[in-house]
């Protein structure tokens, strides 16, 4: 390929400049005279039963349009992936954002006066909200048309897992516990409901795939598809948190009853109570390795706290058939995951995907085994990675292209490690400064799947019109993909400039309305670079062909289908589940004072494969993005919920890294393997970023005080609790 | 609902508002004003999506009250630049990649051109001192320290 | 949020007269009040708003006392070369709280009046013997703070009351002072712990005067009167400073709530207290 002019370019967004203006609407920010507003009534308790349901006051309160409950619902129904959720509860509520009814009135202020004349009669039911009891059974039933609180179950065999372990020279059996965490996006849920100029049910709002919220509308209002339309303009991140249904429903019913423009806006109360979280994970490893740290077997149990719905815990639990070893190759696997019900808030799709709950204790496991075999970080990891040609635990082979070798040895050499004569690694001791704190580097490595995988029929669509006579004047490219802060239009319109040879201020991106094009998958799974991506570089060259040809404007678009996966066997979980990984190293150095508990960040180094990057600085964003996120995560994110409550539910006391929490000291290294499925190679780096540094914290913590913890996160009190133990 | 009514001058321009006694300089920036630059990320001033200058000094839009601008004059990031210009701080977070979702920039450029005022030559460290009460949950705070300093530095060229 | 009036008073006396007559819950920075309105936590609908009394926000020093008025934002204070040198911990305080906007709008008095148990003005200003002056339609009346303070949320401010001026003897040159606290995040994070120390050391580090209090580990800020007894006038060695803090430990009541738990909390004591008078001992 000759020299790439736009893509691999460190070019500016396209949507940067109405952004730092105030101009770039986000969903609260779109008004039009004559709206409604609309409160929704959440439930407020986790786990009753409902006994009525009065609006009579609440109807006739001040400025009160309608009041939309269960009854109002043709299909009262939803759920991105199962359907196991109401759109307003009127037998049970089993969460404490369960949303029992929709209030729409003249102003916001009497939207929420009325709502709380709403009377509802509950009768409370005993709350689970701990998995492990849940499991058990006789436990309360969270779903009462179910036989028992199991969720999804998964289960891979690989090998003998049992066999081998018995003939390891080392067996580490270690409990491992990763808590809820919070997307904490700036942007609060919020939308627009109305009929659009086509008589189309429309919602304006910010998401993840306008086609998934339209799916939804339309079988809960059991209207055709093309009667509803579903826009997002500019969107205040997402990280997983907006894939699933908020206010879109809700909206839409409000608007096609009363044919009017109805907005609602959350709070930030309202807006962590009311979406999935990162689940909760008790994971129960065992793994064998021989004397020279080469891994043999790992026995791995997962329970995931699915909360009261499914959202995405069933995909999220299958991820863990190939992510619960981590990024290595071992011959036996086993591995049983179970998802259960509880009345916490749900567990959802967040950044990761399962893979920083799965590489926590995957990367905590290697370094055990480390220990007690004398081997360095380094050298266990290089053993026991997975490199081209490498067999999953899935029983499939590894997509060609593994530069996590490269990786691991670039992080180590930057952080101050370096190579023995004969074998391992030296790792960097570190002092501190005053006598009651101490230092200490850890490292972790970690890959993480592109694309939804395990058999899901996956690609997107894209429409490119080029316009012009002799030369292209200007170029359109449409595509659903939204950009949730990732950078997608801009990466979008590099790889459509750099296929028509144009530059990229003649390409203009048309984009998130579903009336215009059709779908593009989600903005999850680090997929839409290379999907999305692929098919604006499908529908650019036909778009070419289409000029070559003299069509004016000159039109290709379509589909484009992502090369197949397989399901999992039931039994083996043994599949093609995934075509393509990123990759990613991450060290940390650490400084603990030990009188007070507090850790602080000092350095961090990361070393990713970005493949060929379409955009090398909105990367290099995603990585420092993602790297913070899973500080937070490690360190000062407490996600508090007392029996299904949630204690936690503001900025002021779910506790985000702010400027002061993070080091201005983060390196980021790159290898360049490019991937053979992304466009001019690029790989899909959206989340990878916040896989590896927990447990790279949790190692450097180890390295500085001598204590293993196995849970995070490691606020000063977990910390002084677990000094305090380790003395005793 | 009691209405009071609020003279006071946003981005140069002289306005008089009636609104609601319990509004905030927020929503009436938001609503009464159609100026949606300022953000609502948390209404209680955790987040500083809603920074603005209340006469001159960076505040969070959130915790005054409308009646409380009454006589003071409000910049907010629609009135920091010129139609087709952008304020080096604005220019620099473009281009030192600083924009992903972009909701907790309008009230970081406030913050950071408060900050450039009254510090023009600020350490690394003391631009994140600074803007502590601000929080992005997407950049991690690499690029936007950078793109603070880069603006400081064309701004003292002169 | 239904049923607000607002009014802006001109002058302390137009203040008084509408509390007088009515009532009201009073605004200054709003820092606290708005999010508390939000919330449906108090029962009057007349906001009262003292942002317009500008004679309210001063720093002033008369005969070795330094007065405050109740309307000066923590950016003032922090800012004040009379603070800096005649109560420098209470700058240290005041420059921990939230970020630069809530520090431009929130106010000392209003700080007070919110008599949050973690409020980190609490401690420098006990460690000072802060005095407050309170005003009303029946004329005025100073309380010490420590009295004032009565339990969380709670204060002996008179529904007719308004704070004006909060005042204390300007700590002397020998004296040092320092604050502390833990949270769970380095930037804008309510204390967990937090602790005001004074101290003033004569010949061979014999302590002269000593003054501890404590924040976020108790209904209110508290004084720690015991383990200033057990350090007045002895020599501030090691095992003393230890005694100290295990002291204070008990003087403490904290409780679990979501930001820690009781034990953390008073470990933090023991750590704090010790590390506060450990640093102005060395400090010469």
């Amino acid at each position: 390929m000759g020299e790439l002019r736009t893509v691999t370019q460190a070019v500016l967004r396209k949507d940067a400049w109405a952004k730092v203006t105030g101009q770039a609407k986000y969903a609260s920010d779109v008004a039009v005279a004559d709206m409604l507003h609309m409160k929704l009534l959440f439930a407020g308790r986790p786990h009753a039963y409902i006994r009525s349901i009065d609006t009579m006051a609440a109807n006739n309160a001040a400025g009160v349009a309608a009041i939309f409950t269960a009854d109002d619902v043709p299909v009262n129904r939803r759920g991105l992936i199962t359907p196991d959720q109401q759109v307003f509860c009127d037998k049970k509520v089993r969460f404490v954002g369960d949303q029992v009814c929709a209030v729409v009135a003249d102003t916001r202020e009497q939207a929420a006066a009325a709502a709380e004349l709403v009377k509802v009669v509950y009768e409370d039911q005993p709350v689970l909200d701990d998995p492990l009891k849940a499991m058990v059974e006789g436990a309360a039933l969270v779903h009462n048309d179910k036989p028992g609180n199991l969720c999804h179950t998964v289960r891979l065999r690989r090998g003998d897992a049992d066999a081998a372990l018995a003939q390891a020279d080392l067996v580490v059996e270690r409990e491992y516990f990763t808590p809820m965490q919070e997307h904490a996006y700036l942007e609060p849920e919020a939308g627009l409901g109305y009929i659009d100029e086509q008589g189309r049910v429309a919602v304006r709002t910010s998401g993840q795939c306008t086609h998934d919220d339209l799916r939804q509308i339309a079988k809960a209002l059991d209207i055709p598809k093309d009667a509803v339309r579903v826009i997002y303009g500019a969107i205040g991140g997402a990280f997983g948190g907006r894939e699933d249904i908020s206010v879109q429903i809700a909206l839409a019913l409000a608007a096609w009853k009363l044919r009017r423009a109805v907005k609602i806006t959350w709070s930030r109360e309202e807006s962590i109570v009311g979406h999935g979280k990162r689940h909760a994970i008790i994971a129960r490893h065992k793994w064998g390795a021989r004397r020279d740290g080469t891994l043999l077997a790992a026995k791995v149990e997962v329970i995931s706290d699915a909360g009261a719905y499914n959202y995405t815990s069933g995909d999220v639990l299958t991820n863990f058939l190939y992510s619960a070893i981590g990024a290595y190759e071992i011959p036996n696997v086993s591995v049983d995951g179970y998802a259960v019900h509880t009345n916490n808030v749900p567990g959802g799709a967040f950044r990761g995907f399962g893979s920083p709950q799965a590489t926590f204790a995957a990367e905590l496991q290697v370094e055990h085994i480390a220990e007690e075999l004398g081997l360095d970080s380094i050298t266990i990891r290089l053993r026991n990675c997975v490199r081209d040609g490498a067999i999953l635990a899935t029983q499939s082979e590894i997509p060609a292209g593994v530069s996590l070798r490269e990786l691991i040895e670039a992080c180590a050499r930057e952080i101050g490690a370096s190579r023995q004569q004969g074998n391992g690694w030296e790792m960097p001791t570190v002092e501190a400064n005053e006598p009651h704190k101490r230092r200490g580097i850890g490292i972790a490595a970690a890959m993480k799947n592109t694309g939804f995988g395990w058999g899901f029929p996956e690609g997107s669509e894209a429409r490119v019109a080029l316009h012009g006579g002799a030369e292209i004047d200007w170029a359109e490219v449409h595509t659903a993909a939204p950009d949730v802060g990732q950078g997608a239009h801009s990466v979008l319109a590099q790889i459509a400039a750099e296929v028509l040879n144009i530059p990229l201020d003649r390409v203009r991106m048309v984009t998130s309305d579903t009336a215009d094009i059709g779908d593009s998958g989600p903005a999850s799974a680090s997929r839409l670079t290379m999907f999305a991506g692929n098919a604006v570089k499908q529908a650019a060259e036909q778009a070419l062909h289409q000029w070559s040809l003299e069509e004016r404007p000159a039109v290709g678009g379509g589909r484009w289908n992502a090369p197949a996966t397989t399901k999992p066997d039931p039994e083996t979980g043994a599949c093609v589940n995934s075509i393509s990984y990123a990759y990613g190293t991450q060290a940390v150095e650490v400084e603990v004072d030990l009188e007070t508990g507090e850790i602080e960040i000092l350095n961090v180094v990361a070393a990713h494969d970005a493949g060929r990057a379409i955009n090398p600085q909105q990367v290099i964003g995603q990585l420092q993005g993602g790297m913070i996120q899973a500080q937070g995560w490690a360190l000062s994110e407490n996600m508090v919920s007392e029996g299904g409550y949630v204690k936690t539910d503001r900025l002021s006391t779910y506790l985000i890294p702010t400027t002061l929490d993070v080091t201005p000291n983060i390196k980021c290294v790159f290898v360049h393997q490019s991937d053979p499925v992304g466009p001019f190679g690029a790989r899909g780096v959206g989340e990878i970023g916040v896989v590896p540094l927990a447990p790279a914290i949790v190692s450097a913590v180890h390295d500085a005080v001598g204590v293993w913890f196995d849970r995070i996160p490691l606020n000063p009190e977990r910390v002084i609790a677990g000094l305090r133990d380790a003395c005793n | 609902m009691n209405a009071i009514s609020v003279d006071l001058m946003v981005n140069g321009q002289q306005y008089c508002v009636e609104t609601a006694a319990h509004k905030t300089l927020l929503y009436l920036l938001r609503d009464d004003l159609g100026l949606t630059g300022a953000k609502d990320g948390c209404s209680e001033g955790e987040c500083g999506a809603c920074t603005i200058m209340l006469d001159g000094q960076p505040v969070n839009a959130c915790l005054v009250l409308a009646g409380q601008a009454i006589g003071r004059e409000v910049l907010t990031i629609e009135g920091l630049a010129g139609d087709d210009q952008l304020h080096p701080v604005q220019r620099h977070f473009v281009e030192a990649g600083a924009v992903q979702c972009g909701f907790c920039g309008p009230g970081l450029i406030m913050l950071s051109v408060a900050l450039l005022e009254c510090a023009p030559e600020p350490t690394e460290s003391e631009i994140r001192q600074a803007l502590g009460g601000n929080l992005c949950r997407c950049t991690g705070y690499a690029k936007i320290v950078e793109a603070v300093q880069l603006a400081a530095e064309e701004m003292n060229r002169g | 949020m239904q049923g607000f009036t607002f009014d802006s008073p001109q002058t302390l006396e137009e203040a008084c007269q509408m509390l007088a007559e009515t009532g009201g819950k009073l605004v200054a920075g709003g820092t606290d009040v708005i999010p508390q309105m939000r919330d449906g936590r108090f029962q009057t609908g007349r906001l009262i708003d003292l942002s317009r009394l500008d004679n309210l926000s001063y720093v002033e020093q008369h005969n070795g006392t330094i007065a405050i008025g109740a309307l000066t934002n923590y950016t003032t204070l922090m800012h004040s070369p009379l603070l800096q040198t005649g109560a420098s911990v209470l700058v240290e305080a005041a420059g921990l709280v939230g970020g630069i906007q809530t520090r431009n709008r929130g106010t000392v008095g209003g700080n007070i009046a919110n008599a949050s148990p973690a409020g980190d003005m609490h401690p420098p200003l006990l460690t000072l013997k802060a005095e407050v002056t309170l005003v009303s339609t029946d004329g005025e009346r100073a309380i010490p703070l420590a009295r004032l303070l009565q339990g969380p949320g709670e204060t002996a401010v008179a529904p007719n009351e308004v704070i004006r001026q909060i005042s204390f003897g300007g700590l002397p040159a020998a004296a040092k002072s320092t604050f502390l606290r833990l949270g769970n995040r380095r930037g804008m994070a309510v204390s967990v712990v937090s602790v005001a120390v004074v101290l003033q050391l004569g010949l061979e580090n014999m302590v002269e005067d000593v003054r501890v209090a404590l924040g976020a580990v108790a209904p209110t800020a508290i004084r720690c009167h015991k383990t200033e007894s057990l350090l007045m006038r002895r020599q501030l060695t090691d095992s003393v400073i230890e005694e100290a803090a295990n002291t204070a430990v008990q003087e403490c009541s904290p409780i679990d709530d979501v930001r820690g738990s009781a034990n953390y909390r008073r470990h933090g004591v023991k750590v704090l207290v010790r590390r506060g008078l450990q640093t102005l001992a060395d400090r010469r």
